[in-house]
């Protein structure tokens, strides 16, 4: 019988490091939490991601109440990107995990979600 | 206003902040959950970092007041009302205009609910209270006829409901209950769990007595000053573009301002929280605080 993928069914193991860098990606880069709620996780997921990148002190409040990132989160942030995605010019762009599915036969019937 | 993601980190925090002190609900999806962060997020993700400021600040001033506090807030009320001694009895009536008799509301849910609290409002407080469900069109049975009401010291009428927002819907009922029935104004006492001050001071100005649990100031008005409020002000007036409110709810019904959710949330709260709206590009805004009129 053929079996239905669903993404994101399984969380693969690395997948909270994935959400980490991501985290301290946003608060390098482009600030908006739009990255992560496109990868289907709710408000309060992602706010329990920032919490614990808080907690874990890899990013903090400065004076004006801004996130920035520590010193630890910045060596944290190349050591697990290193582990996680290839090196190069483009090191700067974490791809986009989200189109990612587990490999399929060609009997697997794939349902998209619906907006695409 | 475009409605990309637009939320900050901060932003998203500082609404998960609110929701912790507020003590409402973050994690569990429950359809009839008063309140829910997902759908406020994604509110604030409608609006540019500034509007999203002065979102938060509102909902941190906000009031939500579940049914499950009614009985409390009534009794806290009654516990402060300033009466002569003589007063030993009242007849409870739901706040009703004379246009809105055969429709159902707030002021007849929260009078069903008090009266099936009779025996323990009476064991708390050294009144008699008497209930008067049925709408007053003709002469109610259970209310002694104006003559005779008019002439005994030791009573009087309560209107219920549980909010005050301008104070027009209360001075109708009043004129309905005094004009057309012919109780006099000065034997009626209107009860509320939660009033705008200007409403309250627009009905004492009037003589009527009115009691609140709580008094609310306007959210902008009377929060901010100077400079600060007319910049929010005009963010407000950009929100509301934004989302196509009819302009007789611009700034909640009366420009009251208000920041309450009760049972159901009042018109006069500032529409944002509870304006479900198609955006012009075809998006479905969901308000915080949905109506259900």
């Amino acid at each position: 019988m053929a079996k239905y993928i669903m993404r994101f069914s399984q969380e693969t193991p690395d997948m909270k490091d994935t959400y980490l860098v991501k985290v301290i990606n946003i608060i390098l880069n482009n600030r908006s939490i739009g990255d992560l709620s496109k990868s289907g996780l709710t408000y309060s997921q992602i706010a329990n991601l920032f919490e614990e990148a808080i907690e874990k002190k890899f990013i903090e409040y400065d004076d004006n109440l801004i996130l920035v990132v520590t010193d630890h989160g910045k060596n944290e942030y190349i050591k697990l990107k290193k582990q996680l995605y290839l090196q190069g010019d483009g090191d700067w762009i974490l791809p986009d995990t989200n189109p990612r599915i587990d490999k399929i036969t060609p009997l697997d019937v794939y349902l998209p979600r619906r907006r695409e | 206003m475009k409605s990309i993601a637009k939320l900050t980190p901060e932003n998203l925090l500082s609404a998960k902040q609110i929701f912790f002190n507020k003590d409402w609900n973050i994690s569990e999806e429950d359809v009839f959950e008063d309140v829910s962060y997902e759908i406020f997020c994604s509110m604030l993700n409608f609006f540019p970092i500034d509007k999203q400021k002065l979102l938060l600040d509102l909902t941190s001033q906000f009031i939500k007041f579940p049914t499950g506090m009614y009985l409390n807030g009534y009794s806290d009320v009654f516990e402060n009302m300033e009466l002569p001694k003589e007063i030993d009895s009242f007849y409870i009536l739901p706040l009703v205009t004379e246009e809105d008799l055969k429709k159902q509301k707030s002021g007849g849910y929260v009078l069903y609910l008090l009266s099936k609290r009779k025996s323990q409002l009476e064991r708390l407080f050294p009144w008699q209270f008497n209930f008067i469900s049925e709408r007053i069109d003709t002469s109610p049975r259970d209310l002694p006829s104006p003559t005779i009401f008019n002439n005994q010291k030791n009573t009087r009428i309560i209107l219920i409901d549980d909010f005050i927002g301008t104070g027009e819907t209360v001075e109708k009922a009043i004129k309905y209950h005094s004009g057309k029935l012919l109780y006099k104004v000065e034997n009626i006492i209107v009860l509320t769990l939660i009033a705008q001050a200007d409403g309250i001071n627009y009905l004492r100005e009037r003589g009527i007595s009115v009691y609140a649990h709580k008094i609310c100031k306007k959210g902008i008005s009377d929060y901010y000053s100077g400079i600060t409020k007319s910049n929010m002000i005009k963010h407000m007036e950009e929100i509301e573009e934004f989302l196509n409110v009819e302009k007789k709810f611009q700034f909640g019904w009366g420009r009251s301002e208000a920041l309450v959710r009760l049972h159901d949330t009042p018109d006069n709260t500032f529409p944002v929280y509870w304006y479900d709206s198609i955006l012009a590009n075809g998006e479905i805004y969901n308000a915080l605080f949905t109506r259900n009129p």
